[in-house]
């Protein structure tokens, strides 16, 4: 009975540090309640309750009439793609094989170790992805716009790695990168190196567009997870609006100063 | 329009690596970004209003992702997440915020109400395909146990 007991809080733990990984990957609410409750029956738990925020998971079973709980918070939230799918093929793998519960414990450490592609490779494709949009909204640029994006997206790929280390809030770190940005495309352009300011701000601000929150925020609520929807949404607001401060406050000085 | 499939899907395969999509997923969602992408700058070309574009890109691009998905048995978002990016109002953000320091609140609101759109766009045209594909589904699986 003992063994049970101390297998049934094992379970509950492994399956919430895997809902926790999803959700810290900024999965979908319904992808992850969906996860845990497979694991958990899988394991041959019957009743099981999950209920998940974007910032919180708890989760009750109940086995033999005794009910084990636990909640988990989440604070630090990153996309990360592949710890999704990971997680994902897992729970497959799981519903499909039980497999045991050490098994499933290795795999979880092994997933949230995942890199995926190094920073070097991240920091360079995201330049040459923002150099581009630069071009993509304004024809008239030149190869000279598109290299200055493509450093300043570059340099602000490290500058925003090292801001994520002290979690600031969204709207203080969009508007502190967007500001940046936006310095530096002002002193490219008064050097008379890029064109045009619009095409390199509108090219580096793709970084932080709040293209993810929007789209999770969507699928969050038609999912029928109208509260993690809202959170999400009011997320890309905060964003948004950050971007706009941090653009506005260095256009403020710049009109102040007559380069504009 | 061969250099507009090529700029989207640069666009898209940079954002798939920053989201650390699954190496499989990058190249299949960045062909759906750059086919929405296309279908966008298409349709702005012969005058149509930018928001019904968007939301026609959009639309696109999700069908494509959905049926990804569905082929190779991975997450939507893998595929949908990178290739939404470029129809992303982010122009239309800086715009508003331009017209807005020069004081012209005019075409401050004028962009600021259609970068608005753009975004209610997307995650409209969202909404609706994985509404559908949801509920084609179901339909399949009801009339393949009822055989």
């Amino acid at each position: 009975m003992g063994d049970k007991v101390e297998n049934i809080e094992r379970l509950i733990d492994y399956s919430l540090e895997a809902g926790k990984i999803m959700l810290e990957s900024n999965s979908e609410i319904y992808r992850a309640e969906d996860i845990i409750t497979n694991i958990c029956k899988s394991y041959g738990v019957e009743n099981i309750d999950v209920f998940t925020l974007a910032t919180c998971v708890y989760l009750t079973v109940t086995v033999d009439g005794k009910t084990y709980t636990r909640v988990k918070r989440i604070y630090n939230r990153k996309t990360d793609l592949l710890k999704i799918s990971s997680i994902n093929k897992l729970s497959r793998k799981i519903v499909k094989e039980c497999i045991s519960l050490e098994d499933f414990h290795d795999e979880l450490v092994s997933i949230n170790n995942i890199k995926g592609f190094s920073n070097g490779i991240r920091a360079l494709t995201m330049s040459a992805s923002c150099g581009v949009f630069g071009i993509m909204f304004m024809p008239s640029a030149t190869i000279l716009d598109f290299l200055v994006t493509f450093a300043i997206t570059y340099t602000t790929y490290y500058l925003m790695q090292f801001l994520g280390k002290y979690s600031l809030n969204d709207f203080i770190s969009n508007s502190v990168l967007a500001a940046y940005m936006t310095s530096l495309a002002m002193v490219a352009v008064v050097f008379n190196i890029a064109s045009d300011i619009d095409t390199i701000v509108i090219g580096t601000i793709m970084i932080l567009v709040p293209g993810v929150a929007v789209t999770n925020a969507v699928r969050d609520t038609i999912n029928g997870d109208i509260l993690s929807g809202t959170i999400r949404a009011l997320e890309a607001v905060i964003i948004a609006f950050g971007i706009a401060f941090g653009v506005g406050i260095i256009l403020v000085l710049a009109n102040a100063g007559g380069l504009l | 329009m061969i250099k507009e499939i090529v700029f989207g899907f640069i666009a898209c395969v940079g954002f798939g690596f920053f989201f650390n999509c699954p190496k499989n997923a990058v190249i299949k969602g960045s062909i759906a970004g750059a086919i929405g992408w296309l279908v966008y700058t298409e349709l702005v070309k012969r005058n149509h209003y930018v928001i019904i574009a968007t939301f026609i890109g959009a639309i696109v691009l999700s069908i494509i992702c959905e049926i990804c998905a569905r082929l190779y048995k991975d997450t939507v978002t893998s595929f949908a997440l990178p290739a939404i990016l470029p129809l992303v109002p982010g122009a239309g953000l800086y715009y508003t915020m331009f017209y807005f320091i020069q004081r012209d609140y005019d075409l401050a609101a004028n962009k600021g109400v259609e970068t608005l759109g753009n975004a209610v766009a997307i995650a409209i045209a969202l909404l609706i395909v994985s509404s559908l594909t949801r509920l084609v589904f179901k339909i399949i699986r009801e009339i393949k146990q009822q055989h």
